[in-house]
């Protein structure tokens, strides 16, 4: 943790000096939307229009994250690749797989990224939209192969360095992870002008696996930087919500996780602010953000969403709902194998009282030995409820190491439940 | 659990990549190389499913988590009326009712809706923005509603209106009305600005178009691939003719009443003389004038129409007979709508302009001439005397023909009709005359004739739909 918290504090140091506001590119990207949608509007069989119109929406996508967006990209790559078919029109495939990343429909991204990379097998875009459906899927191995590949076409890029990094993240190597970030914030702010959101994106995971390390002032000056770039970056404004939740400053943590709110209603933002008011005693106002949380979900099932993992952690962390959220963890994990949908499979399945198939999830939360407390805190939960003391006191001890304060809620539970074991002992 | 959300990744190069595109780059690239006819009728039908399909889908077309608004601007002489309607998602109603339940009980009240809706009212009194050349102008609050209706997942969606008022003032007759709104720029949603004027004053140019294209926030436009993003607009108006129409209607006091701006609200504060002032009767005459010319010279079906006549005629005794037929047959129409004796038979009177222009194109385009041009003319005319009188009437009001001011406004408009159909006859003319002698004159005419007829079709359809 030591090690960690020097790597990235000299990763901070290293870009301090360089953190300034970077201008928004909304406008301009607001105009090719205009621009683009009445070309399209006068004639939809312009392909190439469809395609980069469905290129801008999915670039206001990944700063808003609003489903209007998605809505305008999927309908855009859609009539594009029904005017033109896909070998003919790989711009259109690209932004039809990339879509579809962004809906969660991952299977189907990663075979469109698959056709794409057989139609396209030396370009670096092809191999990086090949990974992410990968990486999402939990084929980790060939997410690495796919990202070697995107470097060899394309050389060390932005791209290909914040995708090592979740890898190394992943495979337990968090100290990696941040010098990838680093290395992918460097060369993002070498370019002219230096993109925001992917500056203020490299800000944020580097705060998140600081966090997940427990090196709770790297995280902030992180997020910190990431809103000096990217004001009311709503990833930025929940992040540094968690890290002051974490540092007992509620009162600023209420506020950020309201901002962040206001500027996208997360479900999982709305349930953090929740347990705050909750752990300040303020149960009405608790109430009405876990309203939130399940009115969120509902209008995902209605709109055709199948599976829903934050709803599923929600009520195995409230112990409510807890057969449906069973189910809601195992239906997505039937399709998406990644390890974070099994640690919630194997968290679900605890909370529903089914140990066997929780801890079968449970080793394949941990088959990567990824460094992240919470992973370790609902293993060691689910080997108490299994009667194996020595490994829930290991487990739980490891997750209080890494990240003494993961949770608001969750981590007193944690230290409880490693006390009661020492006391056992 | 923000961990678990992995999906969202950076992309620099798309980043970079549309950075480069400048217009002039655009359009050259969008250029569709391999678009054949199939393709387009293809994705023609595409994107209308698609388009309705996704719009049809929910209550709340545009997505859970969208806040919905549009502006409505009506100049009405020098008073401009303002209607704010502002329709919440799911999502947004969900934050909204917590912070209107102001004893946190969970459950918000008739009283407490309303106290929202007045604090959220006057909240935008300070952040819509109007001014009339580069001079603020204070809105007035009249009313507020708020409304819950039910939307997806037995959620509600909220819809709030606001009724505002402002006077606008002006040194002169021509002024620029800008209009900005600060309200939550940054929420998502579909955004509209519709600026309109009755009672004569004119718009000569506008950023936003007069028309309500969501019907209140109720129906979207399937077509759009792009919902408005506006938040501001800016006008030219032309007061000259509303203030005619308002000197003429100050001799009908009980009209005048309720419709004139008084001359100390807020004129003297602002220094500014009210242009409500008295004028004469040519200054009348002339603003009439220029308000037939302007109606002619905008009315392109008029114009259309015109020009099919002028294909028709054979000869210049044959021309001069079917103009003067088409300029008595309006001006008759035109009066008796004005003067309220004939009423125009409402919504049917532009579908049937349409139709005289498709009969006029059809008639060139399969007999090339017609023996009764000149009746013809005169019966068709009747019909386009209807529609002049519309924009007469916008401009007149309540006004009638008790005033004496009233025949000489009308015949300044129908001269200034008069004044631009010679001028385009005069021009019209002589080219025909020369064409008339060359080889191809046939069939130019006949693609002429092809073009009066499709606009007519056109013009039919769009005005039956709407």
């Amino acid at each position: 943790m030591i090690g960690l918290a020097l790597s990235s504090a000299a990763a901070v140091s290293a870009s301090e000096g360089s953190i300034k506001p970077l201008p928004s590119d909304e406008h301009e990207i607001e105009a090719d939307i205009h621009f683009y949608s009445d070309r399209v509007q006068r004639d939809p069989g312009d392909f190439n229009a469809q395609n980069r119109l469905a290129n801008a929406y999915l670039q206001r996508l990944r700063e808003t994250n609003n489903a209007e967006d998605l809505a305008g990209a999927t309908r855009a790559a859609r009539i594009s690749l029904a005017t033109v078919p896909a070998v003919r029109n790989l711009s259109g495939l690209i932004v039809q797989a990339q879509a579809l990343q962004f809906a969660h429909e991952f299977r189907n991204a990663r075979d469109l990224a698959q056709r794409l990379v057989q139609l396209i097998s030396n370009k670096p875009l092809s191999y990086e939209i090949f990974s992410d459906a990968l990486l999402e899927l939990g084929e980790y191995d060939k997410a690495a192969d796919a990202v070697h590949n995107m470097e060899r076409f394309g050389g060390i890029s932005v791209d290909s360095e914040t995708r090592q990094a979740r890898l190394a993240f992943l495979r337990g190597k968090a100290a990696l992870a941040q010098r990838r970030y680093t290395n992918a914030l460097s060369i993002a702010l070498q370019l002219n002008p230096p993109p925001r959101q992917p500056v203020a994106w490299c800000h944020w995971q580097m705060g998140e696996v600081a966090f997940s390390t427990g090196d709770y002032a790297g995280a902030q000056q992180h997020y910190r930087g990431a809103l000096t770039v990217f004001p009311d970056y709503y990833r930025a404004l929940a992040g540094m919500a968690k890290v002051l939740a974490a540092r007992g400053e509620t009162a600023e943590a209420i506020d950020y996780y309201r901002r962040a709110i206001e500027r996208f209603p997360d479900p999982a933002f709305a349930a953090a602010l929740g347990d705050l008011y909750h752990l300040q005693g303020r149960e009405n106002e608790a109430a009405s953000q876990y309203q939130i949380v399940r009115a969120i979900a509902r209008l995902n099932q209605v709109n055709g969403q199948l599976y829903n993992r934050q709803l599923a952690l929600f009520d195995a962390d409230h112990d409510s709902e807890t057969q449906e959220g069973y189910l809601n963890a195992a239906r997505e994990y039937a399709v998406r194998k990644d390890l974070y949908g099994a640690d919630a499979l194997a968290w679900t399945a605890l909370k529903a009282g089914k140990v066997a198939q929780a801890q079968e999830a449970s080793k394949q939360a941990l088959r990567l030995g990824t460094q992240d407390a919470i992973l370790y805190y609902h293993a060691g939960m689910l080997a108490r409820a299994a009667g194996d003391t020595a490994k829930s006191h290991a487990y739980l001890s490891h997750a209080l190491e890494l990240n003494p304060r993961f949770d608001p809620l969750q981590a007193p539970l944690a230290r409880r439940a490693l006390g009661e074991s020492t006391r056992g002992e | 659990m923000g961990a678990y959300d992995t999906a969202i990744w950076s992309s620099v190069r798309s980043d970079v990549r549309c950075r480069k595109g400048s217009q002039a780059v655009k359009r050259a690239n969008s250029v569709s190389s391999a678009a054949t006819v199939q393709r387009r009728v293809v994705a023609t039908c595409l994107a209308w499913l698609v388009a309705l399909c996704s719009f049809a889908a929910s209550a709340h077309p545009l997505g859970n988590n969208t806040v919905n608004r549009q502006a409505a601007l009506q100049i009405n002489a020098r008073t401009l009326q303002l209607r704010y309607l502002m329709d919440l998602a799911e999502i947004p109603t969900l934050f909204e009712t917590q912070k209107a339940d102001i004893d946190h009980d969970g459950v918000v009240s008739q009283q407490e809706w309303n106290a929202y809706a007045r604090q959220w009212a006057e909240r935008l009194l300070a952040q819509l923005h109007l001014e009339l050349d580069g001079r603020p102008v204070s809105l007035q609050l009249q009313s507020q509603r708020v409304g819950l209706q039910p939307g997806s997942a037995n959620l509600t969606i909220l819809r709030l209106e606001g009724d505002y008022t402002a006077t606008l003032l002006s040194d002169s007759n021509v002024a620029v009305l800008h209009y900005r709104d600060d309200h939550t720029p940054e929420l998502s949603g579909w955004k509209e600005v519709w600026v309109y004027a009755t009672n004569g004053t004119l718009i000569t140019r506008s950023t936003r178009p007069p028309k309500d294209r969501s019907r209140g926030l109720t129906q979207y436009d399937a077509y759009r691939t792009a919902p408005p993003n506006e938040l501001t607009a800016d006008a030219t108006l032309d007061f000259t003719a509303a203030a005619a129409a308002v000197t003429a209607r100050q001799d009908t006091p009980a009209v005048a009443a309720s419709r004139i701006p008084t001359p100390t609200t807020g004129a003297a504060a602002a220094g500014a003389t009210s242009s409500a002032a008295p004028l004469s009767m040519s200054q009348q005459a002339w603003a009439f004038f220029r308000l037939g010319v302007h109606h002619i010279a905008t009315g392109w079906d008029h114009l259309v129409f015109l020009f099919g006549l002028l294909l028709l005629a054979k000869s210049l005794p044959q021309l001069i007979k079917t103009v003067t037929a088409f300029t008595v047959a309006h001006s008759l129409t035109l009066a008796l709508a004005a003067n309220h004796w004939v009423t125009p038979p409402g919504p049917w009177v532009e579908p049937a302009i349409a139709l005289t222009i498709a009969y006029v194109g059809l008639v060139n385009l399969v007999w090339r001439s017609s023996a009764h041009g000149a009746w013809l003319a005169f019966g068709f005319g009747l019909v386009h005397g209807f529609g002049f009188a519309g924009a007469l009437a916008q401009t007149l009001g309540d006004q009638r023909s008790t005033d004496h001011h009233w025949l000489v406004n009308l015949l300044s408009f129908n001269i200034g009709i008069e004044a631009f159909q010679l001028l385009l006859v005069s021009v019209c003319v002589p080219v025909l005359h020369w064409a008339t002698s060359q080889l191809w004159f046939g069939t130019a005419r006949r693609f002429a004739s092809c073009g009066v007829l499709s606009a007519g079709l056109a013009w039919f359809l769009m005005r039956t739909i709407t």
